[in-house]
């Protein structure tokens, strides 16, 4: 018998998983320790100035986190991601720091000469989806599994930065591994031609009408399709989708009630964790109700 | 029509000093990224059209267009770009050129706001970014945020108080450093 890949990587769960997606952070450090991954929170991380920061201030964006990829290779580990936002921003410093002759990249090495540390391109960033079904596959996954997750319809949301723009363009268009990651749990994933149209990310706060009519598209295509639940991997999609939905009803006098998860908590219950295990009790719309019948059933 | 006196024919040259920004001298004006963006059917100036008017160096039209606000750094004009722009990173260039302009609008305000909360902390806390940002934009809309903060708070979703990440200096290095090479250029 081949035994388990030995997998160890540095953590960075980035701001909103402390906050707002505490129920991501726990679920994917309770999931990943049944799959036998390692996962050690990166020492004293710092913000990756998601893709907010790019639009304030240019190279601070790439400085910030490069400090990130630094402290990752002080340890040895590539560093394992979780939200979307985190994913782009670390993994847009990692490419460009890994060119050599780009004049932008050489004032990161200054700027990371200033605070006396350097980033050799070692580390690597990688999406914890990626992780599950590039570096531990499919099959590792399946012989963990305690639970089915049969019957239960769920739309695939991978919203914007998971699959574009650091992968191929048929992924970009297409992302197929939380597909086939539910699949195997046993639900029922839908075909949901907008899983990677935007959710209007951070225009929630300053152009709310607009974010609520992406919104509302999201919502709209997986109700129609018979969605119990949406997944999602990103916190701000989640925020969005989840927090916003009652403002898309008051707005747009629709009567939306669809639970939105993060994947992980899926995989989580489907590896025999309870459903406080994987916080599922911290969404706006209720999503303990469907997933407590699903669990019922098996 | 367009006036010789108006036209900045620096303009490009300075989109070009950053990342992606000398990219656009490729576009052949397709319209793929129109065609593709989630919020170009509001914008003032299509994304298409912004390429255009940056290289005829309409830079008061374009930086005072909501047009580069509107973008949410989805990336499906730039992965789909047939002459490599990389429309997300152009986008960036022209808001850091507003932002330097000066302050105007929610959007900017939100930016500068999110960069200053970093500073402070180290790391994002959203509790403060949103009440600097109602303060600045609405204050007198801030209590209409209470009912969804203390949703938020019962849920669990919001630490009250702000981490403070050990290595603050590093953090204040690394922002003079990015001011210092802005004033050189």
């Amino acid at each position: 018998m081949v035994d388990s890949p030995n997998l160890s990587y540095s953590f960075y769960p980035g701001c909103s998983l402390t906050s707002t997606a505490v129920e991501f952070n726990r679920s994917i450090i309770e999931s990943f320790k049944l799959l036998g991954i390692s996962l050690k929170e990166l020492n004293d991380w710092n913000c990756c100035g998601a893709t907010a920061l790019p639009s304030a201030d240019s190279l601070l964006s790439y400085l910030l986190p490069a400090r990130n990829l630094s402290l990752a290779e002080e340890c040895n580990l590539d560093v394992a991601v979780a939200c979307n936002a985190c994913f782009v921003s670390l993994k847009r410093a990692e490419r460009c720091l890994r060119e050599n002759n780009s004049p932008i990249a050489s004032r990161v090495r200054e700027g990371l000469g200033e605070i006396n540390r350097e980033y050799r391109g070692r580390s690597q960033v990688v999406h914890v989806l990626d992780l599950l079904a590039d570096d531990l596959g499919w099959d590792e996954i399946a012989k963990k599994q305690k639970r089915s997750l049969e019957g239960l319809k769920v739309a695939p949301y991978y919203g914007c930065q998971f699959s574009r723009p650091y992968s191929n363009l048929q992924e970009g268009e297409n992302p197929q591994k939380m597909d086939r990651l539910l699949s195997l749990l046993g639900a029922d994933v839908l075909e949901y031609d907008r899983k990677t149209k935007c959710c209007g990310g951070a225009l929630i706060t300053f152009n709310q009408d607009t974010a609520i009519s992406l919104v509302n598209e999201l919502l709209k295509e997986a109700v129609e399709r018979g969605a119990e639940v949406i997944a999602v991997t990103c916190p701000l999609c989640h925020m969005n989708l989840d927090t916003y939905q009652s403002a898309v009803n008051k707005k747009l006098g629709t009567s939306y009630k669809i639970p939105v998860v993060f994947f992980t908590q899926l995989l989580g219950l489907s590896l025999g964790l309870s459903l406080a295990a994987v916080e599922a009790g911290r969404n706006f719309v209720p999503a303990e109700p469907v997933l407590a019948k699903v669990l019922g059933r098996s | 029509m367009l006036r010789e006196e108006e036209i900045d024919r620096g303009f490009y040259e300075l989109v070009a000093t950053f990342p992606g920004g000398e990219q656009i001298k490729q576009c052949i004006q397709c319209g793929n990224c129109t065609g593709s963006c989630p919020v170009s059917s509001r914008m003032q100036y299509t994304p298409r059209k912004i390429i255009e008017m940056v290289r005829a160096g309409m830079r008061k039209e374009v930086l005072g267009s909501d047009s580069i606000w509107y973008c949410t750094s989805c990336y499906s004009c730039s992965v789909r770009c047939p002459r490599g722009v990389k429309l997300t990173d152009v986008m960036y260039a022209l808001r850091c050129i507003a932002i330097i302009g000066e302050e105007k609008g929610k959007s900017s305000i939100f930016y500068n706001t999110f960069k200053e909360i970093i500073r402070r902390f180290g790391r994002m806390h959203e509790p403060a970014l949103m009440m600097h940002y109602q303060l600045k934009t609405a204050p007198l809309e801030l209590l209409g945020l209470l009912p969804l903060g203390a949703k938020m708070l019962f849920k669990g979703k919001v630490q009250l108080k702000a981490d403070r990440i050990r290595g603050l200096e590093e953090i204040e290095k690394l922002y003079r450093f990015s001011n210092r090479a802005r004033l050189k250029n």
